[in-house]
């Protein structure tokens, strides 16, 4: 089965134009912040270095042209969240009215800033019991974390959809790793699948996303070896493609 | 003391990671931008919000073949993103509709005409009427062409499901046209 076999007729070709044609919309927005949206990073990654063009890559991890030592050494500092609150007041109080201004402008106060909630995509949410993922390591305010409690004991489901539901959650979580290149936490909460639904009923799903783990953490000899069971398991999965194009086998 | 050969092929390494990281920003910084205020993230956090998106893009950089093209790429961490930003945001306002969307810069090309600007407000209308897991599919799909797989997978949903959504995105994208059209018309 191809992917083509479930695809849709093509839209319309007019909306689909008068769509296409609002594709630059956002261009002068996304201009307007561009240049500043690139030295915020420059401060935040060592080696970038902003400028025009944004022609860096240098590996010195220094600062750009016009940036003054304890500007720069300040912007290192400033990688930690509370040197963020921290530094720009020692700064000013210890250095001075004009260099502690600097320090203060590099480091910005502190902003309010959206930031992940690393939670599965669908909702509602089952009562659940998971294991932290070892490798989680977000950044969160208080204010951000999700309002619905998302680890509780587990109750023995009472219904199918009930099972497929609890499912489903653990495996979204793992999708939303391996969607974000978190490939050790994916696999980790496949294995928590499997632990807790070796025969389940999304087990087929478990096994092709743990196939592309594996060859995305580089494990590819075991990742063909299951690719191989995979095939013979489920010789008519629409998934297949997807396993074999992960180990390099296009069919 | 001169440097280890290990000290130096990790310098290398990063000046190359960040000379990949930039080119990638220079070229996609439009898209990503763009993407997230399609998937609703207003223009005032539509920063911070590209920021964390880049961020997170340099984290797996190193895991990314250059060889393979970006935006399919890129789309999971934006969509990611925009699926937060939406989760969070609907704690403190009311969901998003046809008014709450803030319509695009009026900075644009010379070469733009009335009347492409106009074409433009409506469709960025007809989108804000349709919801996020829909919109979100026919944005990716249609507009910038983002394989259907790579779409379904981001969204964490079975690829028929994603079809699907498709067909009922583009049936809303329809109504909202028509309907915006008419409203002009009358108007």
């Amino acid at each position: 089965m191809s992917e083509l076999d479930d695809a849709p007729p093509p839209m319309d070709p007019a909306l689909r134009a008068q769509l296409r044609g609002s594709k630059t919309m956002f261009d002068a927005e996304a201009g307007a912040h561009e240049s500043q949206a690139f030295e915020r990073l420059a401060r935040a990654i060592p080696g970038l270095v902003p400028g025009p063009g944004g022609d860096g890559g240098g590996g010195d991890g220094g600062g750009g042209g016009t940036e003054v030592p304890v500007a720069s050494i300040a912007t290192k500092i400033a990688q930690t969240s509370l040197a963020k609150l921290v530094v720009p007041i020692v700064a000013s109080a210890l250095v001075g009215g004009g260099v502690g201004a600097v320090a203060m402008r590099e480091l910005g106060p502190p902003r309010e800033r959206i930031v992940y909630v690393d939670r599965v995509v669908s909702a509602p949410p089952p009562a659940v019991s998971v294991a932290p993922p070892a490798s989680a390591a977000r950044a969160m305010r208080v204010a951000d974390l999700p309002s619905v409690p998302t680890v509780a004991a587990v109750p023995p489901p009472a219904a199918p959809s009930a099972l497929i539901a609890v499912e489903r959650s653990l495996l979204d979580g793992a999708r939303s790793a391996f969607a974000t290149g978190d490939y050790e936490t994916a696999l980790e909460r496949l294995r928590h699948h499997a632990e807790r639904h070796p025969s389940g009923v999304l087990a087929e799903e478990r096994e092709a996303l743990t196939i592309r783990t594996l060859v995305a953490l580089g494990r590819k000899p075991e990742a063909k070896a299951r690719a191989s069971a995979f095939a013979s398991k489920y010789p008519e999965s629409i998934m297949r493609p997807a396993v074999e194009a992960a180990i390099g086998d296009p069919r | 003391m001169p440097e280890s050969a290990d000290v130096r092929r990790a310098s290398e390494t990063n000046a190359a990671l960040t000379e990949r990281f930039t080119a990638l920003f220079r070229a996609e910084y439009g898209y990503v931008w763009g993407t997230l205020r399609r998937f609703g993230v207003n223009a005032r956090d539509a920063e911070d919000v590209a920021h964390d998106v880049f961020m997170r893009v340099y984290g797996k950089l190193d895991v990314f073949d250059a060889s393979r093209p970006a935006k399919p790429w890129l789309f999971s961490f934006v969509y990611r993103a925009a699926s937060d930003y939406r989760k969070a945001a609907r704690h403190r306002v009311e969901v998003m509709d046809d008014s709450s969307g803030e319509a695009p810069s009026q900075a644009r090309s010379a070469e733009q005409t009335l009347e492409s600007a106009d074409e433009a407000r409506l469709v960025w209308a007809a989108l804000q009427a349709i919801d996020f897991d829909r919109r979100t599919v026919l944005v990716a799909f249609e507009m910038d062409e983002i394989p259907m797989k790579v779409v379904a997978e981001a969204a964490g949903i079975p690829l028929f499901t994603a079809y699907s959504r498709l067909r009922l995105a583009r049936e809303d994208f329809r109504a909202a046209v028509e309907r915006l059209n008419k409203k002009r018309g009358t108007s």
